[in-house]
């Protein structure tokens, strides 16, 4: 019902005089090919069901509002890790994103030239996380590392790429 | 009951563990409301609030409340309230200032002395802008709009700042419904005066049909607010000196700022914002 009529009232253009009802037509646009109820009576048939069932399929193709939380495996074919953490005596936390993933980032700034890695949304002692890190990388890079610590916005900004060097030392801790 | 624990609750102590964890008595456990927190933190604990009464002049305490760490005590960025003030400050104004240029100032199609043998400097016009009364080079053209729009992360951000701010300066409040027993101002004036809650209250409802006693009692009173939860926004929040929340309101609050913290399509309110979008 709905359908038919929503046709009708679209269906004010004139038929084409040229070009029959079924024939192809240059730069035609979709209203200019017929509508059903133009070729015939067409028996549409369906029917109207309220059973919870079926709306549940209907729910499972919808997708969801918020992101969903992770179902719980143990290994994951994309090599994530879920955040393991017991943050009983940990001094400081990293909290993910609400993707789940490590807040770890590469910016690359001065056309190219310049490449820091950011490590967002730390909570906690953000002055142990920059000294933990120091020593893990330290040994990696050749020059002393330059770690700039904002902790009022609670980030480190690391000069160079490491940004899969922190993402790894935070996995093995279970960040 | 519930007035007799809440008279005792001073003689006990909240004791604040390694764990991250508040440990309470049983008894100050039996006060706490029930509350589920989405989202829950995994660091943070809830912080705590006391719900409180509007129906004495005198502080009467219900019970208390936990609210979510990641918008009742976020970083309070003030870098982003700023940014929040700034924009709710400019994208109403328009600026009617207004010059004329050389060609609207009126006259000065004469050239008003000839080219040479004067010993004058050469000019075309008297209304060129080196003249006195001359038209103005670049100057401002009325109206000039101010309108821009902060991206709306900034805004949600923007909020929980200015919440977590609020709370921490023990400026928000957490009352069970905003009735009052009387429709006279003199009754809130006098209640907001013996809690200290500073000149300035905005009080915020789930609703925006509030009861008639309150209505009637802020009316005259320019300095208490009533705002429905929707109207919430920072400039308004830092205009005043306390925030009274409903608890019903708090839990709009929560659900909304949480369903944007968390939710899956982003495209839409990250977009470039048109002008003439709904």
């Amino acid at each position: 019902m709905f359908i038919a009529s929503r046709c009708r009232a679209i269906s004010h253009r004139a038929p084409s005089l040229i070009f029959p009802k079924f024939g192809q037509k240059r730069d035609s646009s979709f209203q200019s090919s017929p509508y059903v109820e133009d070729l015939g009576s067409v028996n549409r048939s369906y029917e109207v069901t309220k059973d919870t069932t079926d709306w549940s399929y209907v729910q499972r193709v919808l997708p969801p509002k918020v992101v969903p939380t992770p179902v719980k495996k143990d290994v994951y074919p994309s090599g994530w890790r879920p955040q393991t953490i017991d943050i009983a005596d940990k001094p400081y936390f990293i909290k993910r994103t609400k993707n789940h993933m490590i807040p770890c980032y590469l910016d690359i700034g001065q056309r190219g030239i310049k490449r820091t890695t950011l490590l967002k949304s730390i909570q906690g002692d953000i002055w142990q996380l920059e000294k933990e890190i120091k020593e893990f990388l330290q040994p990696q890079v050749f020059q002393i590392l330059r770690v700039q610590v904002n902790e009022f916005v609670g980030y480190i900004r690391i000069n160079g790429d490491h940004v899969n060097a922190i993402k790894y030392f935070l996995e093995q801790k279970g960040y | 009951m519930l007035r007799s624990v809440s008279s005792k609750l001073n003689t006990f102590t909240l004791k604040r563990y390694s764990t991250g964890k508040t440990l309470v008595s049983n008894e100050i456990q039996a006060i706490v409301e029930p509350r589920k927190l989405d989202f829950p933190s995994k660091y943070q604990t809830p912080r705590q609030v006391w719900l409180e009464s509007l129906d004495t002049i005198d502080e009467r305490k219900l019970g208390l409340l936990e609210l979510h760490p990641e918008i009742f005590a976020t970083n309070p960025r003030i870098d982003i309230i700023h940014q929040n003030i700034t924009w709710q400050k400019l994208y109403r104004y328009v600026s009617y200032a207004h010059t004329k240029s050389r060609f609207e100032v009126r006259g000065g199609g004469k050239k008003p002395w000839q080219q040479k043998g004067l010993g004058r400097a050469r000019h075309g016009s008297i209304r060129s802008p080196l003249f006195k009364g001359g038209g103005v080079i670049h100057g401002p053209k009325s109206p000039t709009p101010h309108f821009y729009m902060l991206p709306f992360y900034s805004r949600v951000k923007g909020l929980t700042s200015a919440l977590s701010v609020k709370l921490a300066q023990d400026d928000l409040h957490v009352v069970d419904s905003l009735e009052i027993p009387t429709e006279e101002s003199s009754y809130l004036e006098e209640l907001v005066k013996s809690r200290l809650w500073g000149p300035s209250v905005l009080f915020v409802d789930s609703t925006d049909v509030m009861p008639r006693n309150i209505t009637a009692a802020t009316d005259l009173v320019r300095h208490f607010n009533l705002m429905p939860v929707y109207g919430l926004n920072v400039y308004s929040m830092l205009k005043h000196d306390t925030l009274v929340l409903t608890r019903s309101a708090v839990d709009i609050i929560e659900e909304k700022i949480l369903y944007h913290l968390n939710r899956n399509d982003t495209r839409n309110v990250l977009a470039k914002y048109k002008v003439d979008q709904v």
